[in-house]
């Protein structure tokens, strides 16, 4: 069994092992900029969490975090077709399931920034990349 | 047998490492291969897992550098990647490694894989 934390971040649930989170607080006290993991309506999220990724701490704004205990047999990586579909959210590392409701896989220590997040930036310019 | 992983993901390293524990392996894990050399020869490790993906160097290329060492003659080699099984098979051949396993396999073929690993070099 291992710990893992579970979330809702725009409109998906996901599961990140525990001890990549460093707290959780209501938004708007944590007065940190959040980062989007990928599209999506933010809907009821309340919450900023704070997590140790591969570019320091980040926030990410979410729903309903717990935690939960998960048989290592319950996590899976991604298909070599879904890695490939998904390149360029190398931290989507596979799926498990609480409860039986299956949940995206997280590995923040795999995050390097996200497009979602440079597109959510209002200084994102689109040549920013080199195109 | 003592086996070290070399992997960034934190996630991809519990599950190895938690594969090759119940198989009774004792395991070292690293999240890069900074240090790797000294870490072979203080832990005297019989095997190593190396990620195709790292950051910092693929590892189909360290395996290649360790194979150029003749004192990693003894140490079987094992690369892991999410890449599909051709490509890595291929990558494993061209870096000499002694066996490859699937990321989406790894819970069930790996430590199949490192015995395999560990009797190629004996």
């Amino acid at each position: 069994m291992t710990t893992v934390l579970i979330f809702e971040h725009r409109g998906l649930g996901t599961a990140m092992p525990a001890g990549q989170a460093v707290s959780a607080s209501p938004q708007g006290q944590s007065g940190l900029d959040l980062v989007q993991l990928w599209p999506g309506q933010e809907a009821d999220e309340r919450h900023a969490l704070l997590v140790r990724s591969a570019i320091g701490p980040v926030a990410i704004s979410c729903s309903s975090p717990r935690l939960a205990r998960v048989p290592h047999s319950e996590l899976r990586t991604l298909t070599p077709l879904l890695r490939q579909s998904l390149s360029d959210m190398p931290y989507i590392v596979g799926a498990t399931w609480v409860d039986e409701t299956p949940l995206w896989l997280l590995d923040m220590s795999r995050f390097f920034g996200s497009e979602a997040a440079r597109i959510a930036d209002p200084m994102a310019r689109p040549d920013d990349d080199g195109h | 047998m003592n086996v070290l992983i070399i992997d960034d993901s934190e996630v991809a390293r519990e599950l190895m490492s938690h594969s090759l524990h119940q198989h009774g392996h004792r395991v070292v894990a690293m999240p890069s291969p900074i240090g790797v050399t000294r870490t072979i020869q203080r832990e005297a490790i019989d095997v190593v897992v190396i990620d195709v993906n790292l950051p910092t160097i693929n590892g189909d290329r360290l395996a290649m550098l360790f194979r150029k060492q003749n004192r990693m003659d003894r140490v079987g080699l094992v690369l892991v990647s999410g890449l599909d099984y051709k490509t890595l098979e291929k990558l494993g051949k061209d870096s000499e490694a002694d066996a490859v396993v699937t990321k989406p396999e790894v819970t069930e073929k790996l430590p199949f894989a490192v015995m395999h690993a560990y009797n190629a070099r004996r």
